[in-house]
């Protein structure tokens, strides 16, 4: 179910990243994030300090991926945004196992209260079927990922 | 069986939990299980841990615990999910 608030935008979404990190793909999104006026100036800077010490690399079914997030005090209006890098990034794992995730879709939510929590999750859950996954490793053009995102 | 006191624990104690405790929480409804679900950060699970049946977490855990530890990254990527829910009710119903 789309929440009517949460900002989607083509500007948000950058196919084909050339950022060789996981610090480097995290902030080009908090940048354009922070562009739309949708974050504070402190989001990159509290979004990449917590994937240091929380990181958010996941293994899925279908896909190895990265749920960036930080504090609602940060966001100024709900909004997700994603990159697809040439080159998937490695990104330390949530669980702490050892080695980095190569990471081939990484999201960085902007969330600006607990309601919005529902993003995380349906993302998570859609990100468990393979159709959509591959849709989205597959699309070419933002307006493609934006229509898959708003399914959410 | 009493209610079961369940410590849910994520990076900051805010996002990831939340969405973890909810499918905790529906797959004890399913199992008739009486649970109080609680959420918090990684560094205050110690001294949030007193009287809790058994801890969920989705982040490494920088302390040993008494209670039963049930890793729950599955909750979130899909991966080996069903291992997870096996662990977290045989941690409650045969501690």
């Amino acid at each position: 179910m789309p929440m009517p608030t949460m900002i989607l935008d083509e500007r948000l979404v950058l196919l084909d990243a050339v950022q060789a990190d996981a610090t480097g793909v995290i902030s080009a999104l908090a940048d354009r994030l922070f562009e739309l006026g949708l974050v504070r100036p402190d989001f990159k800077e509290n979004v990449l300090a917590r994937e240091v010490e929380h990181p958010t690399g996941l293994e899925g079914m279908y896909c190895r991926f990265a749920l960036a997030h930080t504090e609602s005090t940060y966001v100024t209006q709900s909004a997700l945004a994603m990159a697809r890098p040439v080159l998937p990034v490695a990104f330390e794992r949530m669980d702490g196992e050892d080695g980095p995730v190569l990471v081939e879709l990484v999201f960085v939510l902007a969330l600006d209260s607990k309601g919005h929590l529902e993003v995380l999750s349906s993302l998570a859950q859609h990100l468990q079927q393979p159709g959509y996954v591959q849709q989205l490793l597959g699309a070419t053009d933002p307006a493609d990922v934006l229509a898959l995102l708003a399914e959410l | 069986m009493p209610k079961k006191k369940i410590l849910v624990v994520c990076g900051a104690g805010a996002a990831t939990s939340t969405v973890v405790a909810e499918k905790v929480r529906v797959f004890l409804e399913g199992l008739g299980i009486d649970a109080d679900l609680q959420q918090c950060k990684a560094a205050e699970a110690a001294t949030r841990s007193d009287g809790v049946d058994l801890i969920v977490s989705t982040t490494r855990l920088p302390a040993d615990f008494t209670m039963p530890v049930v890793h729950a990254v599955s909750l979130l990527t899909g991966v080996g999910v069903d291992a997870t829910y096996r662990q977290i009710e045989s941690a409650l119903i045969n501690p």
